[in-house]
């Protein structure tokens, strides 16, 4: 069912990726100085021994992997819990303080349910997170609640425990300035250029005057279910029958866990040869099972299945929904009808590709070929028209060439200029230089075209067309 | 109750439509911009309804019956309460941003299926307009027979919107659902001429249009 992600070895990459969503809690963006005001209380929790227990193989990403575990468990405690690597996890406790009873039951309960883990663990609290951290990396277990009592507290704290780069310590004792109290007192400019700016943003930080912004752990979850065909199959009724199965799953997991997916990896198992994978992409997580169902069959129909299949699977990283949408895209009318076309996008591209289905977009460059491509995601609101001569309203992939009678070139008949000629030139610098005199002419049948002479070659080139 | 009492009494059935009716009532039009075409079709395009568009049957003549649907297209997307939403199907020229743009269409309106198979042309088109979230559909396609025309037609009843279908003209002769048909073709100094082979409100007719 629903693992978490390490679990799963086959989507590592995947997994990376989807990790760098970091969603927040209802209050938005965390900030500790706003959150003292608002008498927020910070508990780190301090694990000295865990990048020494990883010596055997030690890489930053199996350390980050051991504090997610961790983070992992504190999530019980309260939803708001963030990382420090390698060693440190803060907790914003002000609202769990109530439901466990108080600082001090809580954190016997935390430091039960942590201790099995036989890491060595230190709790310090504190109004601001800067503080907590600094005061548990020093090991002085501090309780300190209120900002008030905050910077007496922090005074008597020893430099070499604040993680500052080593130099900047050095230099600090030059000036015989062993604690945070006397580095406070320190004049504030001469600090600033002593320490830089970084460090005395965590100084700030610390004591309250200025917010820190954190971002919150949020484990993604994944959905994973595999079905065994009952014998080697290449039916796709059959098939799509066991991917609507899975999907079914899928969706009650999305329910019970209000999450929503943004994209389907379908796998097909064979005997003989490894699996094949598709991907089904959406433009934004959802949970409507109807929507997925339809994309799934559509992606179906497009899939050549080579040999029997011995089993499928489905896998989707699992999202927190967004429910403050701002519609981008195409947000002219109600949301209603946004929604209708992103379907309309999504099941165009999953029957046709991603790249079938584009917009337009202007582009600022005076060569032809280079004044405008392709936008993935269309809607971005375009620029006004440059102040250039007629251009058409269609252009070829490619310029045709035209064939000349008598110097003057032909195009189902004898063309009658019409404007021209525009100089168009230059290029060198990206290697697409041209250098042509365009013109606008008419041909027998009443056709408007845009031709150019190639100064280079002196040959006729049709371009595009007026209408 | 007499026979000829009985016959208006049948012809006044909404499935059946008479040629000599005037504007199906109704019926939802756009104006095309055109005073002459929009006299000549009951009001202008028909919304919710399939229009097809015959010219030559050289690649670049559909091209030419596109610069109809400009007075249109330029109303559409530049109509702040609309969401002038314009999915345009395998043209067969890339429609140039720079020469929209001078036309005064709003580029961010519009949606381009590029090269694609006759199949997906038409799953497409139908897509397109029963998503009800586009107010017009613009294909060029070759051959069609009157299975996947209809099922057009009945996509854009649902989706109300403008369905238009540029077609080579030696189609002109096999049936068609579609309510507006009309063979375009420039003229040899300045405009356009269109042959309305099939319109709502009277029998064929010839235009000619500074377009």
């Amino acid at each position: 069912m629903e693992k978490s992600s390490r679990q799963y070895g086959l989507f590592e990459s995947v997994h990376m990726a989807d990790r760098a969503g970091v969603a927040r809690p209802a209050g938005g963006t965390a900030s500790s100085a706003s959150a003292s005001r608002a008498g927020r209380i910070w508990l780190a929790l301090y694990f000295p021994q865990l990048p020494a227990s990883e010596m055997r193989q030690r890489n930053a990403q199996s350390e980050s992997h051991r504090l997610e575990k961790l983070a992992e468990q504190a999530l019980e405690f309260t939803p708001s819990v963030s990382l420090e690597p390698p060693d440190t996890l803060l907790l914003e406790i002000s609202a769990s303080l109530k439901l466990f009873g108080g600082m001090d039951r809580l954190t016997d309960r935390l430091l039960d349910e942590l201790q099995h883990t036989d890491h060595r663990i230190l709790v310090a609290v504190a109004p601001t997170a800067m503080a907590a951290l600094w005061f548990v990396w020093a090991e002085r277990q501090e309780r300190v609640l209120t900002c008030a009592c905050l910077s007496g507290r922090l005074a008597t704290l020893s430099l070499t425990h604040l993680r500052w780069p080593e130099h900047l310590l050095q230099s600090l004792r030059q000036i015989g300035v062993r604690s945070l109290g006397e580095c406070i007192r320190l004049p504030r400019d001469g600090l600033a250029r002593r320490v830089g700016t970084l460090c005395l943003r965590q100084l700030d930080q610390a004591c309250g005057r200025i917010p820190e912004v954190r971002t919150w752990y949020r484990p993604v979850r994944y959905f994973s279910e595999r079905i065994e065909t009952p014998q080697d199959t290449v039916d796709r009724r059959l098939l799509e029958a066991g991917f609507l199965q899975l999907l079914d799953r899928l969706c009650k997991a999305l329910q019970r866990n209000q999450c929503g997916v943004q994209g389907l990896w379908l796998l097909t198992e064979y005997r003989n040869r490894a699996a094949d994978r598709w991907r089904v992409g959406l433009l934004e997580a959802s949970q409507d099972h109807i929507r997925l169902q339809e994309l799934l069959k559509i992606h179906l129909d497009a899939v050549s299945v080579p040999e029997p299949v011995t089993a499928i699977s489905l896998f989707a990283p699992m999202h927190e929904l967004q429910h403050d949408r701002s519609g981008e895209l195409f947000a002219v009318r109600g949301p209603e009808e946004n929604a209708r076309f992103q379907g309309l996008l999504e099941r165009l591209r999953a029957r046709l590709g991603y790249e079938a289905i584009t917009g337009l977009e202007l582009l600022d460059d005076h060569r032809p070929e280079y004044a405008w491509r392709k936008l993935a995601s269309p809607g971005q609101r375009s620029t006004c028209a440059p102040d250039w001569p007629e251009r058409p309203l269609w252009m070829l992939p490619e310029p045709r060439r035209l064939w000349t009678v008598s110097g003057r070139p032909v195009c189902e008949g004898y063309l009658r200029m019409e404007a021209g000629p525009e100089r168009i030139e230059g290029g060198w610098w990206d290697g697409r230089d041209i250098r042509r005199d365009y013109y606008i002419a008419r041909n027998p049948a009443g056709m408007r075209l845009w031709l150019f002479r190639n100064l280079r070659n002196s040959h006729w080139y049709l371009h595009g067309l007026f209408e | 109750m007499s026979s000829r009492h009985r016959i208006e009494q049948l012809l006044e059935h909404p499935g059946i439509w008479r040629a000599s009716s005037d504007s199906g009532a109704g019926r939802r039009v756009l104006s095309t911009g055109f005073a002459e075409l929009d006299r000549a079709c009951a009001g202008g395009w028909p919304v919710g309804e399939l229009t097809e568009l015959l010219s030559g049957d050289r690649v670049f003549h559909s091209l030419c019956s596109f610069r109809l649907l400009l007075p249109v297209l330029r109303t559409l997307t530049r109509d702040r309460h609309r969401s002038g939403r314009i999915v345009l199907i395998d043209p067969p020229c890339i429609p140039y941003a720079p020469g929209f743009l001078a036309e005064n269409l709003d580029l961010s309106r519009i949606l381009v299926v590029w090269r694609t198979h006759r199949a997906g042309r038409f799953w497409s088109m139908e897509q397109a307009l029963r998503s009800k979230a586009c107010e017009a559909v613009i294909a060029w396609c070759e051959s069609a027979d009157m299975n996947r025309l209809r099922r057009l037609q009945l996509a854009a009843e649902v989706g109300a919107c403008l369905a238009v279908l540029f077609r080579p003209e030696r189609y002109q002769r096999e049936c068609s659902p579609a309510a507006l048909r009309a063979c375009v073709k420039p003229v040899r100094t300045r405009g356009v001429s269109v042959e309305l082979i099939r319109r709502r409100g009277g029998s064929p007719r010839q235009l000619f249009l500074d377009a």
